[in-house]
């Protein structure tokens, strides 16, 4: 404990009958306890009455003070659960210290206003933030700053999961499209950033409204970046030359395991695009195109570049406009890959046959642990009957 | 090779073929020995596994529930998402049907503006105002009508917003709906898997209650037959047991009855052995105790001596390291002392060498006055003699005179002997030490002949290697010496000068006077102590007695010699006469004395005479003398 002068204040009212007077540990813990501003640190205080410090400590004081002092969990999930209503823990690492400066972080930059607040004052809070600093998920951006501070390794070297989302809270009548989506100027500068940032492995940029030339630009930075692994563009525009660009990433360097790109405007050219790439791609563990109108044709060629490729396990072609042609090359698909564990077909167009296909395929299919066919007019027996084969295969 | 192989190959299949038999033989009997239970036993091993087969099962219910929950919780996305597949492909037709719609009426009125702008161009040629108007009119109306088209696209589109904010507002309900389906689904998968859970488990120990009390029961009846079984055996014992029992009793009592008369005799014996062994006992003990008080005493006495010795051996100890250390402080002294003494020796050899050297230089000088000495003596003595004769002479002639003349006597002459002089003699013996000296050189080569002497050359071996230090100076330079002169040195140092002290030596180093043996090396030491004590007593003795008594003697005899010589020539005259001398004298004496008075009165009267002469003749000269002119008053005139 510092040496300081303890200010032992005799409380007035005491009444007569309050014989017991707190223990001096006790005052002592209390002015401690106050004056941790003064005195930022535990000095060798033993567990039980740091724990009784750390209790009545205030939760006002400054982050950039406790952040290195404090390690207690105690006193952050006080400091957490005072400020926000909902804290989920395990988005967070399962720590409420990383949960409060995350959320706090987060916060601040949805909140950011250039004009009237110092960027060098931000600078100053994303680097001492940034040890406890993991994920970051932001629903707006209103600033458009420049994303290169925010993912220079300098001030967040520990960042490695990103979910940026240019949106706006609670606009009302205010809404203008202009409010929304990300701009070309905001992909610059991801671009930038992605090529030397070197923590970043998931990155999350859907409903961005993102439209081809947008997704090139990023598709450009990730290009040269090395460690991003997931990728989230789902819910934007992108349409065929943005998935070409995208397809390009997905060359024998590449280190995607998980591309997402539900409900954009892909159609055949996107689809074949993506079959090529997925042919050579060795790294692909996942891969969404669900909601995206790749019809017949482009459906058919993804199907048929999955049965050659060995490292895809989940495969989500929901609501891609498939038909017959696609069911055949499914068919192939579940009798020769070995690979695949999941595959999501439904809200497609196979029809009777395809069902029977399907149904009979899966019979000399070892691995597949769900196919999903439904709400695609494969008819109820067959839809069944697939299910029961599925359901059935109850392995320990 | 081949045929062994071969035949080994044949041994390898007939013994695999026989382990098969076996192994075969060994089912069946099992299957026979379980033959009469086997059907009780078949049952319980399913029931055994009913509990894992239900588990089974029920994980297998499980797993399809789960299923079955996914697909129900799922459902509601894919219905979405197969409306919002629909919603998109509507909405795509829409607008491409707007779009068409819009391309249509822009293209109208385009076209129709191209007309009106024409028909602009056209109203100037119109100067009849009413014309003109009319052509106004009309060009306003198909304005009017291109308005009314832009306007009902306008409507058209207004409406399509409302229908899409009523869609939204309608999605969002729907969603809001799917939200609510979606969780009261979750929920009743919920609960409908908690409840499967449930019963599962509940079948499951169900399962495993039914077959443990299957269990419990088979084992029930196994144990109520064993338990008869035993009864049986436990009876069938105790029927045995009772006749062996009998068939004992008699035996004992035979047995006891053979046993209480022996153990009877036995009984005696023994006891008469306790009461020795007690008396014996009772003595050991006192021996035992005394024994041990002896031996406690003993043992007290010897700590003590114990301790004792562990003290002296330290006191020990510690007087060793004393010693060692004097030891080691003598040693340096000793070595320091031994040098400074072989120093010492040196120097006083030196010493002594030099002392010698004067000591001959003092002899010779001694030696020389000595001659000297006797020489004036003899001189003197000579001298004396004469003058002494000559006094005898005179004396004897006064004698004479003083006989005949005086009284008238006959003198008789003394003795010649009278006269002879010891000197004589003296000469004789300086002539007899002469000779003397010469026996000394002669003893000396006696002893060098004798050195050479092969009968004593082992002796003087044994001699010179056992008493070099004898010979004095360091060990290097007694090698260099020959034997001889180390033979020399030693009987130096042990002052043996002549034959017979060699003889004696030589027969001391023999071990008894007639062998020639000589004696072992370790005692030719003590022996040498022995005769150089003896050979010290014998020359002090004899030095003392012979020596220097000899020697004075002799000049004793010649003093006496010398002083009876000149006794008798004082006594020439003999006491008679002397006396008559005496009275002569006297008579001469008075004689004399009147003849000297009457002589000194003569003299008297002469000197008178002569003075007289004397004064006479000095007044002459006082007054012939001039002074008396001089004087005022001279004498003559007083006179």
């Amino acid at each position: 404990m510092g040496v300081e002068p303890l200010k032992i204040e005799i409380p007035h009212h005491l009444n007569r009958h309050e014989l017991f007077v707190p223990a001096l540990k006790d005052l002592c813990v209390k002015v401690v306890a106050e004056n941790f501003v003064l005195q930022p640190s535990f000095g060798s205080l033993d567990k039980e009455n740091k724990a009784k410090v750390v209790d009545l400590l205030s939760l006002e004081l400054p982050l950039e003070l406790v952040g290195p002092v404090i390690e207690e969990e105690v006193y952050w999930k006080r400091r957490s659960q005072s400020r926000w209503s909902n804290c989920e823990l395990s988005a967070h690492g399962d720590s409420w210290k990383q949960l409060y400066f995350e959320k706090n972080l987060a916060q601040t930059l949805e909140n950011f206003d250039p004009v009237n607040e110092d960027l060098e004052e931000l600078k100053r809070l994303l680097a001492f933030s940034s040890p406890w600093v993991y994920n970051l998920n932001m629903k707006q951006l209103p600033s458009h700053m420049d994303l290169q501070v925010l993912l220079s390794p300098s001030l967040l070297s520990n960042l490695f999961f990103m979910k940026l989302t240019y949106g706006r809270h609670n606009v009302g009548m205010d809404y203008e499209q202009s409010l929304f989506g990300m701009k070309l100027s905001d992909c610059v500068s991801l671009a930038r950033a992605l090529e030397w940032t070197e923590t970043l492995t998931y990155l999350n940029l859907s409903s961005n409204l993102l439209d081809d030339d947008r997704v090139k630009m990023i598709a450009s930075g990730i290009a040269e970046n090395k460690s991003i692994s997931h990728l989230d563009l789902s819910h934007n525009k992108i349409a065929d030359r943005g998935v070409k660009a995208l397809a390009s990433l997905l060359d024998r360097r590449s280190v995607l395991v998980f591309l997402n790109l539900r409900s954009n405007q892909i159609h055949v050219e996107g689809g074949r695009a993506i079959a090529r790439a997925l042919k050579s791609n060795k790294s692909l563990l996942s891969l969404n195109l669900s909601l995206n109108r790749i019809g017949d044709e482009g459906c058919r060629a993804i199907i048929e570049a999955a049965t050659q490729n060995e490292s895809l396990t989940t495969l989500n072609l929901s609501a891609t406009a498939a038909g017959e042609s696609s069911t055949k090359a499914l068919g192939n698909l579940i009798r020769q890959n070995t690979s695949l564990a999941r595959v999501d077909a439904s809200c497609n167009d196979f029809g009777e046959e395809g069902g029977a296909i399907v149904s009979e395929a899966l019979e000399t299919n070892k691995t597949l642990q769900s196919i999903d066919v439904r709400m695609s007019n494969v008819g109820e027996n067959h839809e069944k009957a697939i299910s029961e084969m599925l359901k059935s295969r109850f392995t320990f | 090779m081949d045929g062994d192989r071969i035949s080994t190959a044949a041994e390898r299949e007939e013994r695999i073929l026989a382990r098969r038999r076996r192994i075969q033989e060994r089912i069946n009997a099992k299957l026979q020995g379980e033959g009469g239970v086997s059907k009780k036993e078949n049952i319980e091993k399913k029931e055994t596994s009913r509990g894992k087969q239900q588990i089974v099962e029920s994980r297998k219910r499980l797993y399809r529930l789960k299923l079955d929950g996914n697909d129900v919780v799922t459902d509601i996305r894919v219905v979405n998402d197969n409306r919002e597949n629909l919603r998109q492909i509507d909405e795509e037709q829409q607008r491409q049907t707007l779009r068409a719609e819009l391309l249509r009426e822009a293209e109208k009125s385009a076209r129709e503006n191209a007309s009106i702008s024409l028909s602009w161009g056209e109203l100037y040629k119109f100067n009849v105002p009413q014309e003109l108007y009319k052509e106004i009119q009309a060009v306003k109306d198909s304005t009017q009508s291109v308005i009314d088209s832009k306007d009902e696209l306008l409507d058209q589109l207004k409406t399509e917003l409302k229908q899409k904010d009523d869609e939204y507002s309608k999605t969002l309900k729907r969603y809001a709906e799917d939200v609510d389906l979606l969780i009261s689904n979750m929920g009743g998968q919920f609960r409908k898997l908690e409840r499967a859970y449930q019963e599962e488990l509940e079948e499951i120990e169900n399962a495993f209650l039914v077959e443990r009390k299957d269990i419990v029961e088979n084992h029930k009846g196994e144990m109520l037959h064993l338990f008869e079984k035993r009864n049986q055996m436990e009876q069938h014992y105790m029927e045995a047991a009772q006749e062996r029992a009998e068939q004992y009793q008699q035996q004992l009592e035979k047995l006891r009855q053979a046993d209480a008369e022996d153990y009877n005799i036995l009984k005696i014996r023994l006891e008469t052995d306790i009461q020795n062994l007690e008396q014996h006992l009772e003595a050991m003990r006192a021996t035992y105790q005394l024994n041990t008080e002896k031996l406690e005493y003993n043992y007290r006495v010897l700590v003590e001596r114990d301790q004792e010795n562990q003290s002296t051996i330290n006191q020990q100890k510690r007087k060793i390291a004393r010693q060692r250390d004097l030891l080691s402080n003598l040693k340096n002294r000793y070595a320091d002392s031994d040098k400074k003494f072989q120093e010492e020796n040196l120097k006083l050899t030196e010493e002594y060498k030099r002392i010698t050297e004067q000591f001959k230089d003092l002899q010779n000088k001694y030696k020389h006055f000595q001659a000297a000495d006797m020489r004036k003596f003899e001189e003197v003595w000579n001298m004396n003699q004469e003058i002494v004769s000559k006094f005898v002479d005179k004396v004897l002639q006064a004698d004479k005179i003083i006989h005949e003349q005086q009284l008238g006597m006959k003198w008789v002459a003394p003795d010649k002997e009278l006269f002879e002089s010891p000197k004589e003699e003296q000469i004789a013996e300086e002539e007899e030490s002469d000779k003397g000296s010469s026996d000394e050189d002669a003893l000396a080569r006696q002893l060098d002949e004798k050195l050479r002497d092969p009968q004593f050359t082992a002796t003087l071996e044994l001699l010179i290697s056992e008493s070099k230090f004898l010979s004095g100076g360091s060990p290097t330079s007694q090698k260099d010496l020959s034997k001889e002169d180390a033979a020399k040195k030693i009987l130096n140092a042990l002052e043996i000068s002549d034959g017979p002290g060699f003889d004696a030596l030589m027969a001391i180093l023999q071990k008894d006077e007639t062998s020639s043996a000589l004696v072992d090396a370790s005692e030719v030491v003590k022996r040498l102590k022995l005769f150089v004590q003896s050979n010290l007593a014998a020359t002090a003795s004899a030095a003392a007695s012979v020596g220097a008594k000899g020697f004075r003697l002799g000049q004793r005899q010649h003093v006496d010699k010398d002083k009876i010589y000149w006794e008798r020539l004082a006594n020439v005259i003999s006491p008679q006469m002397f006396r008559i001398w005496n009275a002569l004298e006297n008579n001469l004496q008075d004689y004399y004395k009147e003849l000297q008075s009457r002589n000194s009165l003569l003299n008297e009267t002469q000197s008178l005479q002569k003075e007289n002469l004397e004064l006479q003749k000095l007044l002459q000269n006082y007054l012939n003398s001039k002074i008396n002119e001089d004087l005022q008053i001279p004498p003559t005139k007083i006179m």
